[in-house]
């Protein structure tokens, strides 16, 4: 864990376009479907401002902000996953609040560091908001809404589950996983079988693997 | 617990949670799922992999056409100027001798270029591709058609 400012990757440490191609093409199933979980997680938590954009939408966004320059890689330093989903977790939080897409590719981090608060700061952190207009009030409405459907539909699937309910509260007052554990004494493993029972309970309700539209 | 969050606040800390187990997630259990939901793990890769080779391929016929592109812009250039640079070393050192006596472009020649006598027919034909290149030639031409000095 960091609170240095994320440095950008030297133009001579940058992988090329034929090193990006490589990398892609030794992705194995396990790591794709990953990435694409992943996708469609930063989607999903988007909701109304994701703007009908999807899972696979990220990839070639994230991809060709790789290619032009906007991002680099530096391949010595984290692996193509986590790159890929380092730059999807970085575009999706510009998007979030409330900047155009194509802003979004103009500033931003290479490789994910995370600061203290376990996010990964981009450039445009600090950048001061003037406040949302109509439309941008009218999507926040919607998402509020939206929001609390969810949180409604959580609640609902994980009624008779007290582990998970313990676990799925604690995540939603911003506890890291070690801090889960430690609040609620779970060892390493009951946590991974709460989280993994979590992360299929919810995917089989469309909350994880469909996106949000399930419960709107 | 910490102070009371908002309904949007608690779901962007759930998802972010469910983010970060994704990325610690077992492979065996990430294919598993993948099969458990009916979807075949290599077709999937496939389809992926495809989605992204498309892109750099895309891009990278994008930068090759702009390549292209920029070449032919830069050859029609040079071509648009060859013509003021004559073909015979003797008629481009005549120019050249022209065009230093032309006091008014004396700021582009220094001491070693006055000495006609001293500089190779290579030297001179270069001197002339950077005169064309700066648009001089071209204006040197014009003058000796209106005859002006």
């Amino acid at each position: 864990m960091t609170t240095k400012p994320p440095r950008r990757v030297p133009e001579e440490k940058a992988a090329s376009s034929a090193e990006i191609a490589a990398a892609i093409e030794a992705l194995t199933p396990a790591q794709t479907a990953r990435l694409k979980r992943y996708a469609d997680n930063r989607i999903r938590k988007l909701g109304p401002k994701a703007d009908r954009k999807t899972g696979d939408d990220l990839f070639p966004i994230a991809l060709t902000s790789l290619l032009d320059g906007t991002r680099r890689w530096d391949k010595t330093k984290v692996d193509f996953v986590g790159f890929m989903t380092g730059a999807m977790k970085s575009i999706t939080s510009n998007w979030a609040r409330g900047y155009k897409p194509e802003e979004t590719l103009v500033l931003d981090v290479d490789v994910r560091r995370k600061n203290d608060d376990g996010e990964t700061p981009g450039l445009l952190d600090h950048v001061k908001d003037d406040g949302p207009g109509p439309q941008q009030r009218m999507i926040d409405e919607e998402k509020r809404q939206a929001d609390e459907k969810i949180l409604d539909e959580v609640d609902r699937l994980f009624k008779d589950d007290e582990k998970a309910q313990m676990v799925l509260t604690a995540w939603e007052e911003g506890y890291d996983p070690s801090g889960v554990r430690e609040l609620w004494g779970l060892s390493q493993n009951d946590y991974d079988t709460i989280v993994r029972r979590i992360r299929r309970t919810l995917g089989r309700a469309g909350l994880t693997a469909r996106g949000r539209s399930n419960v709107q | 617990m910490s102070n009371k969050k908002t309904d949007q606040e608690k779901l962007d800390s759930l998802m972010d949670a469910l983010g970060d187990s994704i990325l610690q997630e077992n492979d065996e259990e990430i294919l598993e799922d993948l099969l458990q939901a009916g979807t075949d793990p290599d077709a999937e890769a496939a389809r992926l992999k495809t989605m992204m080779l498309d892109t750099v391929k895309a891009f990278q016929q994008r930068r090759l056409r702009a390549a292209r592109e920029g070449y032919s812009r830069e050859i029609e250039k040079l071509e648009r100027k060859k013509p003021l640079i004559p073909d015979s070393p003797q008629e481009r050192r005549k120019l050249f001798s022209l065009f230093v006596q032309q006091p008014h472009y004396a700021e582009f020649v220094t001491a070693h270029y006055r000495n006609l006598e001293g500089l190779t027919d290579n030297d001179i034909e270069t001197y002339l591709e950077d005169l064309a290149e700066l648009g001089i030639l071209e204006k040197l031409n014009t003058e000796e058609i209106d005859g002006k000095e």
